[in-house]
């Protein structure tokens, strides 16, 4: 049986704990922060000084059937005078290697498009395998993207797709008939897109590139954040031959986009939460 | 991608052997993402240090749609240590009980592996930590 164990300590003394955690048997360590001291997670697009590190960590460690006596009396000598208590607990039996699935349910996004998992692969539907890429389609960002590129795709166009992630918005459009393209600049997302692009059976080019060297195309899509849009504005201009579609930008930020793409005529806009999504079309 | 961040994992684990069983299991399951995925690209990028049965930090970054991405880390100093010390463990009275020794030279080698992970500028700084988790495990630097 699986059992786990969590001791409040000094930061300073995570090592030597985790140390002594793993040479009494322990199959992995985890630091995880204090209750209530977590700070919110760091943004891309924040800026400013990280926050500092707490004084105090939990450090959890795991075993299979151990011996809980000695390792408390193990983990006492270590952690110091003001480590807090050691508190075992059994860990549920769970099967680890299926349960995640349930968190990617199969996705009708739009009138023809659907996103599913590999495990509910069904005919028709862009098949993506959550991973290293974002773009599992489990965001509101992703989705409105695929129903623009659904409302506008022309078979035969070209689409690019500029930081492509998971591939998904390309891959979407290749299944509609478009001669698709992505890039993006984090190498584990594009070997996640070709492969996501080999399951799908579509030929789409993905590389690990930046927007330097992409060729205009008749749909550009940008599923980024605000500031990185305004940084690739000049590029984001250059490649965009008819329509680019934009999502990802945080409502209070969309102001930064409209001023800096003002030379684009604005079709439509949508909202999904928090989140907007802009489609530009280059005024004939 | 419009990629927000909804939380960071960090964990130790040993080289090549992340599993679907904890610490994997739990930590990763209760973010909800892929955990196959990430045992078979953990285990793929620390093959080459399993022989040398190293623990690797690891920080997982979880994504709103739950995806991820990750990075290892150079393993802790004191496993470093001990290794090179050829003990299994440090000492719990580390002022009176010394469990075992390394030399200057071994203490160099492990700052520089480690100068790039620890908050250091300096090779100097870098060696004055990995003396002072020395000194607290009950190993005494010669040389």
């Amino acid at each position: 049986m699986w059992w786990e164990v969590a001791v409040d300590v000094a930061r300073r003394r995570f090592d030597r704990v985790s140390g002594a955690l793993f040479g009494a048997g322990a199959s992995g360590v985890q630091e995880e922060h204090r209750p209530g001291e977590a700070p919110a997670p760091r943004q891309p697009w924040d800026t400013g000084p990280a926050p500092k590190a707490t004084e105090r960590v939990i450090v959890k460690a795991w075993f299979e059937d151990p011996d809980r006596e000695r390792i408390t009396a193990t983990v006492a000598a270590l952690a110091g005078l003001d480590a807090g208590p050691t508190r075992w607990s059994p860990v549920p039996e769970v099967d680890y290697e299926q349960s995640w699935k349930a968190n990617f349910p199969v996705l009708e996004v739009s009138p023809r498009i659907t996103v599913a998992p590999p495990w509910d692969a069904r005919p028709g539907a862009v098949i993506i395998e959550p991973g290293q890429g974002f773009g599992t389609g489990h965001h509101p960002t992703t989705r409105m993207a695929l129903r623009a590129i659904d409302a506008l795709a022309r078979p035969g166009a070209t689409c690019l797709d500029v930081g492509c992630g998971s591939g998904v918005l390309a891959i979407a459009a290749a299944r509609l008939g478009l001669t698709a393209s992505g890039f993006d600049v984090e190498t584990t997302a594009i070997s996640d897109a070709i492969k996501n692009a080999e399951r799908n059976g579509v030929a789409v080019s993905f590389r690990a590139d930046t927007i330097d060297h992409a060729a205009p195309a008749d749909l550009v899509v940008a599923n980024l954040h605000a500031e990185l849009i305004v940084m690739l504005a000049a590029d984001l201009l250059r490649v965009t031959t008819a329509d680019l579609v934009l999502a990802g930008i945080l409502a209070d930020r969309e102001g930064l986009v409209t001023t800096a793409l003002s030379e684009l005529v604005l079709v439509e806009r949508y909202v999904d939460g928090e989140w907007v999504g802009l489609h530009y079309r280059r005024a004939s | 991608m419009a990629k927000k961040i909804t939380g960071e994992i960090k964990l130790q684990i040993p080289a090549g052997a992340a599993r679907p069983a904890p610490p994997v299991g739990p930590a990763l399951g209760q973010a909800g993402v892929n955990i196959k995925a990430f045992c078979d690209e953990f285990n793929t990028r620390t093959k080459e240090q399993m022989k040398d049965g190293l623990i690797i930090p690891v920080v997982i970054t979880v994504y709103s749609d739950r995806s991820f991405t990750f990075v290892t880390k150079t393993p802790p100093v004191a496993p470093l240590l001990f290794k090179a010390a050829k003990i299994e463990k440090g000492s719990g009275e580390p002022n009176r009980k010394k469990v075992g020794q390394v030399t200057m030279k071994q203490v160099e080698e492990i700052a520089k592996l480690k100068l790039q992970d620890l908050n250091c500028t300096t090779i100097q700084s870098a060696v004055a930590q990995v003396v002072g988790t020395a000194r607290s495990s009950g190993i005494t630097v010669t040389g």
